[in-house]
């Protein structure tokens, strides 16, 4: 990592020539001013075509293992090149077609010269946008603050939050967060039964399979992943474990408030609907992970979590988090679609 | 699709390519209906010791040995063995769900809902489910009630088998009430099929007054050690004897048995007592399976020529017994004791025209393991089921 | 006071051979036995001493926290086998003299027999979903027959669901909150304490291998 790769990678990761119709690049569904995410139930790529899947946001990205929301990619390099090549995101026919956009511009020789004493290609344009995306570190929180000993850092309604977290809640099961790991993942994916009553995962399972089968290579299960129905069978469709059916990568919690909707599909709007779906015990399905089981918090129990989740938002957001905070309350307090009465 | 031996020297590169299209070859063979198709000839280990194991490129692929889709190669496995068979059949198991009533606890009520989903969404369907005994906790008429409702919703039919648990607090009466005889036998598709009652044991509790509920209590603890050792007895012995006359030695022999029908562990009645007279009755017999429960764990022996399965709980998982586990078995590693479901599930039983039989472990969050009877056939040399890579207990 | 003094030694005495009375030390005899009979002086007596004396270790003196009939040990014994404390007898007679450090054969025995009751104690609460206040009728002998699979040997460990290193006592915690879901026990309560002797004293001989996995 240098200045000059981080510089191109910066430059690269706004850059729109590098899609089809010019109108996306990398900052569209990772959008500095929306959590390094769009904000929105699932990403929109050129010509205004839906996926999917929600985009997982590029903050802290470096510290975790693997990439996308079904690790398909084993590092931040690889998983630049898929997207700019994916039909519905945007869109390039190829590889050489990104290039072919960018090369003649003097700014990107120059800065591909200044970075990798090269000519534009590829391989180089995924590193830097990687080197930039390894800048994109945001731990410093109220809740950092107050684990360095500030104890009126956070509310006493989030510290209660902080012990059902660790205990109650189960949260720490799979949302890790220790001085050797405080992104809240375990590098492990799960099936925890969101949108899980409506699949017939076996039939998917077998189906995808077959189109594998045919064609197995990264680009087409990127394809699958995103185009197809097939995208509910997660990881699944990378490794062909059948324990792996519907499981999908335990995403961190840091900067949770900035980043919803939340879930691999974007169907839940607010925290409060997160809680509500993990208090249930998820959506019962063949493959459900055994981690998750109804939990009996009451509704007090539930604010609390939330009220911690919301003091892991880094500090330089505070403003954006206290205006999602307000208005996911309000949303919760008029609609809790995935509310179980009987559990809470 | 075995994979050729190559060169010594293979470039990064050339591995990756390899591992990968074995992957996807073996993933093919990973559909229920591959699991349930049984040949004798596709048990050549190919797909199973074909696909490599590389933990940090592929992750672990199926475990499952299954003839390739007639699509592939164009034949079948049945076929490239050159033999033409009738098909055999298929039946599900559910078992060890120790039910209490769900006021008390919901969690072994949902796991066996779960199992109930799972055998309801197989395609095709079995031809009947067995249930491996010890569905209530304590024997109590709510909790035998509640389980008679939930078997209710099993679309295929089921035949009951009896454990300690479903016995001890009123010795049967309440459970032969809701399921009928204790042991039973019938016919499937040219197989005998015999159901015991395997958990009779000798008189432990008029002399210390015990009342009903302290003697329910004292046979479900698995080491406690005031139980007798279980046993057929006598008189189902002489039935089992009378029963098995009409059949000659050719009919493949299946035995439905709650605690195994041989010695394992005796502290942990993981023990019929009298087993050794019962395999006498059946050893005259070219082909016996027995299928047993009470073990929650994945366990597989052989002595003579009868092939012994054990089933999975629904509810809890227990350890291996410190000493006595058959070497056949393929251990599974030990539970996470952070997911509530690891370690349990249910699984099916695929039964040959001959009477071999292959077992399929549907374990929740792990993959399937299938046991076959090659791999028992051959005294664990070939068709080696695909073990965990994790120790066991 | 020595008269004080004096009773102190004599309670404490007393409590430790199992028997309330007298013993040989006392040179004031007579003063001993007015204060005897004086039974507010003497519950005072006890009263003064138990005030120094930590809690738990007073309840196990007294066999605190439930009823015992007499023969519980013999009963537990009768249902579930525990594993003996290692033997001690070959120290018998070693140690300098007559003096302390010394080892008789009352050393011996009172070691052996309260060691064990202590993992008999921990048998009977192991095995009873009643004792551990299960909500749901789970006892941990269910997962973890006469004390299988506990794996005293690897604690201190991290354990991530748990947010710290966890030592066997937390990993029992855990245990007794989910899977039993009873209500969990403080570190230093007699169970937890009868718990923790019963499971090391069925792992006993194994090598300790903290942190492994």
């Amino acid at each position: 990592m240098t200045r000059e790769r981080v510089a191109l990678g910066k430059k690269l990761y706004f850059e729109k020539r590098l899609s089809k119709d010019g109108t996306v690049a990398c900052a569209t569904c990772h959008d500095v001013n929306r959590g390094f995410t769009d904000q929105r139930k699932t990403s929109e790529g050129i010509g205004g075509a839906l996926g999917q899947r929600n985009s997982p946001t590029s903050m802290n990205a470096f510290l975790i293992e693997t990439q996308f929301l079904d690790g398909r990619s084993p590092s931040l390099e690889e998983q630049a090149k898929l997207p700019i090549v994916n039909p519905i995101e945007m869109g390039m026919p190829d590889q050489q077609a990104a290039i072919t956009a960018i090369e003649h511009d003097v700014d990107y020789k120059d800065m591909f010269e200044a970075a990798y004493g090269s000519n534009p290609n590829y391989e180089d344009l995924a590193r830097a946008i990687a080197a930039f995306e390894r800048t994109l570190v945001f731990l410093d929180a109220p809740f950092d603050r107050f684990l360095a000993g500030h104890e009126n850092a956070i509310s006493a309604e989030a510290k209660q939050g902080w012990a059902l977290f660790n205990g109650k809640a189960r949260c720490m099961s799979c949302h890790e967060i220790n001085p050797s790991n405080p992104l809240g993942i375990d590098s492990h994916f799960h099936n925890i039964g969101v949108s899980a009553r409506t699949q017939n995962f076996e039939n998917l399972a077998n189906r995808g399979l077959d189109m594998l089968a045919e064609d197995g290579g990264m680009q087409a299960i990127d394809r699958l992943a995103l185009e197809t129905k097939f995208s509910e069978l997660g990881r699944f469709l990378v490794t062909g474990d059948h324990s792996d059916i519907g499981a999908f990568k335990t995403s961190q919690i840091r900067n949770i408030a900035l980043t919803g909707p939340y879930m691999h599909d974007g169907s839940m709007k607010t925290l409060w609907d997160v809680m509500d779906h993990y208090n249930a015990g998820g959506e019962t399905n063949p493959f459900l992970d055994g981690g998750i089981v109804p939990l009996e918090l009451s509704e007090g129990e539930i604010d609390a979590v939330v009220a911690f989740m919301f003091t892991l938002t880094d500090r330089r957001f505070a403003d954006q988090n206290q205006t999602i905070m307000r208005e996911q309350r309000q949303l919760a307090a008029r609609k809790r679609p995935f509310r179980n009465t009987a559990m809470a | 699709m075995a994979m050729k031996r190559r060169p010594i020297i293979k470039s990064v590169e050339t591995k990756y390519y390899e591992q990968r299209d074995a992957l996807f070859q073996g993933l093919q063979n990973l559909d229920r209906r591959s699991f349930m198709k049984v040949s004798m000839a596709a048990m050549t280990a190919a797909l199973a010791k074909g696909v490599e194991f590389h933990y940090h490129n592929f992750l672990p692929v199926n475990v499952v040995n299954a003839a390739p889709k007639p699509s592939l190669g164009g034949e079948t496995g049945a076929a490239a063995a050159g033999e033409v068979r009738a098909e055999g059949f298929t039946f599900a198991y559910i078992s060890d769900s120790h039910i209490y009533e769900r006021e008390l606890n919901d969690r072994f009520v949902r796991q066996l809902l779960r199992a109930v989903d799972d055998i309801n969404s197989l395609d095709p369907q079995p031809d009947f489910v067995l249930y491996g005994g010890d569905i209530a906790q304590l024997g109590a008429p709510e909790e035998l009630k509640l389980c008679a409702e939930i078997l209710k919703s099993v679309k295929a039919p089921v035949k009951m088998m009896v454990g300690e648990h479903d016995w001890f607090l009123d010795l049967g009466e309440r459970w032969m009430d809701l399921f009928g005889a204790p042991n039973y036998s019938f016919d499937h598709k040219g197989v005998h099929i015999a159901v015991l009652q395997s958990v009779h044991e000798e008189d432990f509790w008029t002399e210390r007054g015990m009342t009903p509920e302290q003697r329910m209590m004292t046979v479900a603890g698995l080491d406690n050690g005031i139980q007798s050792r279980f046993k057929v007895g006598a008189p189902q012995r002489a039935w089992l004897q009378k029963d098995l006359e009409k059949y000659s030695a050719d009919t493949p022999i299946i035995v439905f048995s709650h605690s195994p029908l041989y010695h394992y562990y005796k502290p942990w009645n993981f023990w019929t007592e009298d087993a050794p007279e019962v395999q006498t009755l059946l050893h005259h017999f070219e082909s016996v399976a027995v299928i047993h429960g009470h073990t929650h764990q994945m366990l597989t022996n052989r002595i003579g020529n009868i092939h012994f399965h054990g089933m999975a709980s629904t509810a809890w998982p227990w350890p291996y017994a410190p000493e006595g586990l058959p070497a056949l078995t393929v251990q599974m590693n030990r539970a996470d004791p952070f997911n509530a479901s690891d370690g349990l599930g249910d699984g099916t039983v695929h039964v040959s025209p001959d009477g071999l039989v292959d077992k399929l472990y549907n374990l929740w969050n792990r993959n399937p393991v299938q046991v076959t009877s090659r791999y028992v056939n051959s005294n664990g040399r070939d068709a080696i089921p695909q073990q965990p890579n994790l120790k066991s207990y | 006071m020595r008269k004080t003094e004096l009773m102190t030694l004599a309670v404490l005495a007393a409590s430790i051979s199992g028997w309330v009375g007298v013993n040989a030390e006392d040179s004031d005899s007579k003063q001993a036995q007015t204060a005897r009979t004086n039974a507010e002086d003497f519950a005072a007596m006890e009263a003064a001493t138990e005030q120094g004396v930590d809690p738990a270790t007073m309840s196990q003196w007294r066999g605190d926290g439930e009823e015992h009939d007499v023969d519980w040990v013999a009963e537990e014994l009768e249902k579930h086998k525990v594993t003996s404390p290692t033997d001690n007898a070959h120290l018998i007679g070693k140690g300098q003299g007559t003096t302390y450090g010394n080892v008789t054969e009352q050393n011996v025995k009172t070691w052996d027999r309260e060691t064990f009751k202590e993992a008999v104690d921990g048998s009977r609460v192991f095995h009873s979903s009643d004792e551990l206040g299960s909500e749901i009728g789970v006892s941990c002998d269910m997962c973890h027959p006469d004390g299988s699979n506990t794996h005293p040997e690897t604690y201190p460990k991290f354990q991530v669901q748990l947010g710290r290193v966890a030592l066997l006592r937390d990993m029992i915690n855990r245990c007794i909150e989910n899977p039993v879901k009873g209500k969990i026990l403080k570190p230093d309560a007699p169970k937890m304490r009868a718990l923790e002797a019963y499971i090391y004293a069925q792992r006993k001989g194994t090598p300790l291998s903290y942190g492994k996995r």
